[in-house]
């Protein structure tokens, strides 16, 4: 029984205090791999040059680091019996192998890879496909992340196709491999392949290039003074950056404009009702039968629709979104 | 005391440093002005309207019958504008007060938005209660991320710009009430912030600490033991200054703003340093006998 003086549990606070206890700012004296296809090299050059300077992570993104790295040991046991419970076999070897290439040591570039993907091509012979990495996502970002184009979705998935090139181009191999695992269900993994793109690579080279003559001259280079980016960044207040924000509101005095909201506004709950309506009634008819019920004559026809094949094509589009605030009069 | 990166330190009136530098042309500023004066309700509306879709009620404190919209709520009604920050500074000071050595990050910047310009101030120190204060006592310096104190400066001085730049610092309380209770929130949710027992530092023009002022004292008696005339004589040759308009005297301790009194804090302590006094030790030894004491 919970008396008045039963203690509470500060669950919150207590796994805040684990947290606080994982969170290190560790010195830098290199281009991280996993970070260098960040396209802020101001950035890029703070996690060198000051890299104490970074606000701290908060607790939230920790969790997810920390799940990530509890995750690992499972999800490698997973993958292994996929890979034997496979035919032809696979297997991933060589975990956290750190590149030791002279080209990359040249543009002071570091980083561990996951390991090599390797297939058997007969009893005992490994066959290297090439450099894999293994990425857990939520559940909500998993399925929208199926092919090579997906990954420049989200800012941090952007970064893993430079970080695997480079891993390719250090050891040597063409192919790059991302093992994507869903953290909601660790069985739902994709494996995304793309192979090595010199010219990509060369990008990355030149932008350490960069970073390490900034670092040289001691002179932070620009940065990317994007609204978007720079208030979710670890130095936006060390590197205060001229920004401007993006909206473009203005205060309208177009009466006709708000009489047409606010008529829209007071239909609302009809039209709302209307589309409620409309689908309990397609729920209740059966299609290809036809109804007479009270005052009301439901008939169906059948209509076939060709449609031509197009080809796939972007457009922009705008969507709008309209608020209301209660009325006040 | 657990601390992430979206600290929202209790911002007040207080901290709300800014001013406008520049209204655009006056032919076209008085255009504008009587356009502002015909459409002033329609004004008032949006306004309303973007106050209540873009804060909660937990962005706003309430001090002296005013309302005072935290950094994190202004930012969020930033996003629909076009604010352009430029020229943007940090500097950090030190100071000493008797709790220990403490320092501030003090951020300027420019924002402007159309023809109309602001500049504006955000500071922030260890000696503010929100990540310098924890289990009854202030916290060592050591023991704060400086990262955390100089994001809250750069937060609040964004903040302060964006305030000045809409027209959202010093909405009467009144108005906020109607304008929340109107669209359903509830204003009680914010929260108010008594005057006096406050924070030590802060920001540039917050007046002094009863700590620091009190340090500045005992730093006095111990240079200048058992001599009211030098004390005042020592504190107003560190605290007076040379003027535009002549020479500035400095009131009492207590009417000093914490950047003034703090600097002077800063060379009585160097000052004590020097001599090899320990202020705090002296100063014990100068206090008159408890009655009833033994000794």
């Amino acid at each position: 029984m919970i008396t008045a003086t039963t203690p509470t549990i500060d669950l919150t606070a207590s796994l805040s205090a684990v947290l606080a206890m994982k969170k290190h700012s560790q010195q830098c004296h290199v281009n991280r791999i996993s970070a260098l296809d960040d396209p802020c090299l101001r950035r890029l050059y703070y996690m060198r040059a000051a890299w104490d300077k970074a606000r701290p992570v908060d607790d939230g993104l920790q969790g997810i680091f920390e799940t990530g790295t509890i995750l690992e040991p499972v999800i490698g046991r997973i993958v292994s019996e996929a890979g034997m419970a496979a035919s032809p076999r696979w297997r991933i070897v060589g975990s956290q192998t750190p590149t030791s290439d002279a080209l990359l040591k040249q543009y002071q570039i570091s980083g561990s890879i996951d390991g090599f993907l390797q297939v058997e091509t007969a009893p005992g012979a490994w066959l290297t496909l090439g450099v894999v990495d293994v990425k857990t996502m939520s559940g909500n970002i998993w399925p929208r992340v199926k092919t090579y184009d997906d990954l420049a979705r989200y800012p941090w998935t952007r970064k893993y196709r430079g970080q695997v090139m480079l891993y390719a181009l250090a050891h040597n191999v063409e192919m790059c491999y991302l093992l994507l695992v869903n953290k909601q269900n660790l069985y739902q993994i994709r494996l995304l392949a793309f192979p090595l793109d010199l010219a990509y690579c060369e990008g990355l080279l030149t932008k350490a290039k960069a970073i390490n003559d900034a670092i040289v001259a001691g002179e932070a280079p620009d940065g990317i003074d994007d609204p978007d980016v720079c208030p979710k960044c670890q130095f936006y207040s060390f590197c205060a950056p001229d920004i401007t924000t993006g909206g473009n509101l203005i205060v309208s005095d177009n009466e006709e404009l708000e009489a047409v909201l606010e008529r829209l506004d007071e239909l609302s709950p009809a039209a709302t009702e209307y589309g409620e309506l409309e689908d309990l009634r397609d729920k209740m008819l059966v299609e290809g039968q036809d109804v007479a019920c009270g005052r009301f004559l439901v008939t169906w026809k059948e209509l076939t629709v060709s449609r031509k094949a197009a080809e796939a094509s972007t457009s922009t589009q705008w969507r709008k979104k309209i608020v209301a605030t209660p009325r006040q009069d | 005391m657990s601390e992430t990166f979206d600290i929202e330190p209790v911002e007040t009136s207080s901290t709300e440093l800014a001013r406008v530098m520049n209204e655009g042309d006056p032919d076209v500023s008085l255009a504008i002005l009587e356009k502002k004066a015909e459409l002033a309700p329609r004004m008032n509306k949006a306004i309303n309207t973007i106050l209540v879709t873009q804060t909660y009620a937990e962005d706003w404190t309430e001090q002296g019958g005013k309302m005072c919209l935290s950094s994190a709520g202004a930012e969020r009604v930033a996003r629909l504008f076009s604010i352009r920050f430029h020229d943007q500074k940090a500097h950090k000071e030190e100071f000493s007060d008797t709790t220990g050595r403490g320092y501030r990050y003090i951020y300027e910047c420019n924002a402007s938005m159309g023809d109309r310009e602001v500049f504006a101030q955000g500071a922030y120190s260890t000696r503010d209660k929100f990540l310098g204060f924890a289990g009854g006592e202030w916290r060592p310096t050591e023991d704060i991320n400086e990262n955390n104190i100089r994001n809250a400066a750069y937060h609040i001085c964004i903040g302060n710009a964006i305030k000045a730049l809409l027209g959202l610092r010093g909405i009467p309380s009144a108005r906020f009430r109607d304008i929340m209770a109107g669209a359903g929130q509830d204003p009680g949710k914010a929260a108010s912030v008594k005057r006096g027992n406050g924070t030590q530092g802060g920001t540039a023009k917050a007046k002094a600490s009863s700590n620091l002022v009190e340090h500045v004292k005992v730093c006095l008696r111990a240079l200048r033991p058992q001599d009211p005339a030098g004390q005042a004589a020592l504190y107003h040759e560190l605290a007076d200054f040379d003027g535009d308009k002549g020479r500035v005297v400095a009131k009492a301790p207590e009417y000093l703003s914490e950047k003034w009194l703090g600097g002077v804090a800063g060379k009585l302590d160097k000052m004590c340093d020097e001599n090899g006094i320990d202020p705090r030790a002296v100063d014990a030894g100068n206090q008159p006998d408890e009655p009833g004491s033994e000794g």
